[in-house]
C-alpha cells in the first residue's frame, strides 16, 4: 500500500512538473513572472513602480534588499529587459579605484560609486522574446547575489 | 545498414528536439560554438571560429569594417561553455582616471562594463552574456550584438579614441 501510494505520488508529481514546465519562464514583459519565480524560491518580494512609472520588484535575501528594475518598456509595460540592483551607503569608505578593481575581477555585473558616494552593483538581463527558464534565471540571480556578497566582504 | 543507422539517429534527434522544449532550433548556445557561427552566417557577418590562449572556443567577427572578438567562458575542459563575452581593449598613451571610468559605468550604457588596468594602461570594455543551458534566441542575440556595437561607438567617443 505504501509502495503504491508512493508510486502514485511520483506519477502525480511528474505530471505536475511537466505541466508546470511550459509556464515556468521569467519574462520582463510580465513582472508577475518575476515575483512568481521569487515566491517559488522562497524569497520575499513585492511589486512597486519606479520613478518613471515602470515596474519595480523588491526582494530580500537575508538582511540585504535587492531591486529589479524593468527596462525597454512601452508605456510602462511590455518591458524587454531587467536589471538587478543593489546599493550600499559607504560614507566615502570606498572610491572609484575600488569599483574599478571589482569591474576588472567580475563578469556580468557593473560596480560604480554613485553621486551620493554609495557603492552600487547592477546586472542587466535580457529575458528575451521567449522568456528565461527558472533554472537559467536562478543561475544569473545567484551570480549577482554572490558578487554583491563578495563586494560587501571586501568592504568590511 | 549505414543508412538505416543514420535514420535511427535522425529519428532520435527528432524526438530529442520534440522533448527539449527549452532549446530551440535557432538558439545560440555557448556550449555549441557552431550555433554562433551559424548565427553570424545567417546575418551576413563574416566570422571565424578558433581557440583562445586557454584552449576555449573563440570567435572573431567583422562588422562594418571592424573586427570584434567573442570569448567563451565557464567552459569545462575547453567545451560545454555557458557564457560568452563581447570584448574591446584600448591601449592608452596616458593613464585613464578611475573617476572617468566610474563616470562611464554610471551612465546610460546598459549591459556594458568598463575598467582600466594601470599596469599596462589598457582600457577594457566588456559585455557578458550567459546563454546558460537553454540558450537565447537568434533575435535576442542580434539585439545584444547591435547593442554592443553601439556601446563600442559610445565608449570610443567617450575616451576620445
Amino acid at each position: 500500500m505504501k509502495t503504491k501510494g508512493l508510486f502514485l505520488a511520483a506519477i502525480a508529481s511528474a505530471a505536475f512538473a511537466t505541466a508546470a514546465f511550459a509556464e515556468d519562464l521569467v519574462r520582463a514583459q510580465d513582472p508577475s513572472t518575476v515575483t512568481a519565480f521569487l515566491f517559488e524560491e522562497g524569497i520575499p518580494s513585492k511589486t512597486d513602480v519606479d520613478g518613471v512609472g515602470d515596474p519595480l520588484v523588491q526582494f530580500r535575501k537575508g538582511d540585504q534588499p535587492y531591486l529589479i528594475f524593468f527596462y525597454d518598456c512601452t508605456d510602462n509595460a511590455d518591458c524587454a529587459s531587467l536589471r538587478f540592483y543593489s546599493g550600499y551607503e559607504t560614507n566615502g569608505a570606498v572610491d572609484a579605484d575600488f569599483a574599478n578593481k571589482l569591474n576588472n575581477e567580475n563578469r556580468f555585473a557593473t560596480t560604480l560609486i554613485d553621486d551620493e558616494d554609495d557603492l552600487v552593483l547592477h546586472m542587466d538581463v535580457l529575458t528575451g522574446q521567449n522568456g528565461m527558464t527558472y533554472k537559467d534565471f536562478r543561475n544569473l540571480m545567484d551570480i549577482f547575489i554572490s558578487l554583491v556578497e563578495d563586494a560587501q566582504a571586501q568592504m568590511d | 545498414m549505414r543508412l538505416f543507422a543514420r535514420m535511427i539517429a535522425a529519428a532520435t534527434m527528432a524526438v530529442a528536439v520534440g522533448f527539449g522544449s527549452g532549446a530551440r532550433a535557432d538558439n545560440v548556445l555557448a556550449s555549441d560554438p557552431q550555433t554562433f557561427t551559424d548565427f553570424f552566417f545567417e546575418e551576413g557577418v563574416p566570422a571565424q571560429l578558433s581557440t583562445d590562449a586557454y584552449g576555449d572556443p573563440f570567435i572573431e567577427f567583422r562588422y562594418e569594417g571592424k573586427t570584434y572578438p567573442l570569448f567563451f567562458y565557464d567552459c569545462q575542459d575547453n567545451a560545454d561553455c555557458l557564457a560568452v563575452q563581447f570584448y574591446a581593449g584600448y591601449e592608452m598613451e596616458e593613464p585613464f582616471s578611475f573617476e572617468r571610468v566610474n563616470e562611464w559605468n554610471s551612465g546610460e550604457h546598459r549591459f556594458a562594463r568598463a575598467y582600466f588596468t594601470p599596469d599596462d594602461n589598457v582600457l577594457h570594455l566588456e559585455m557578458d552574456i550567459a546563454t546558460s543551458s537553454d540558450g537565447i534566441s537568434a533575435r535576442d542575440f542580434k539585439d545584444l550584438m547591435l547593442l554592443w556595437i553601439d556601446r563600442v561607438d559610445e565608449f570610443e567617443e567617450f575616451i576620445g579614441w
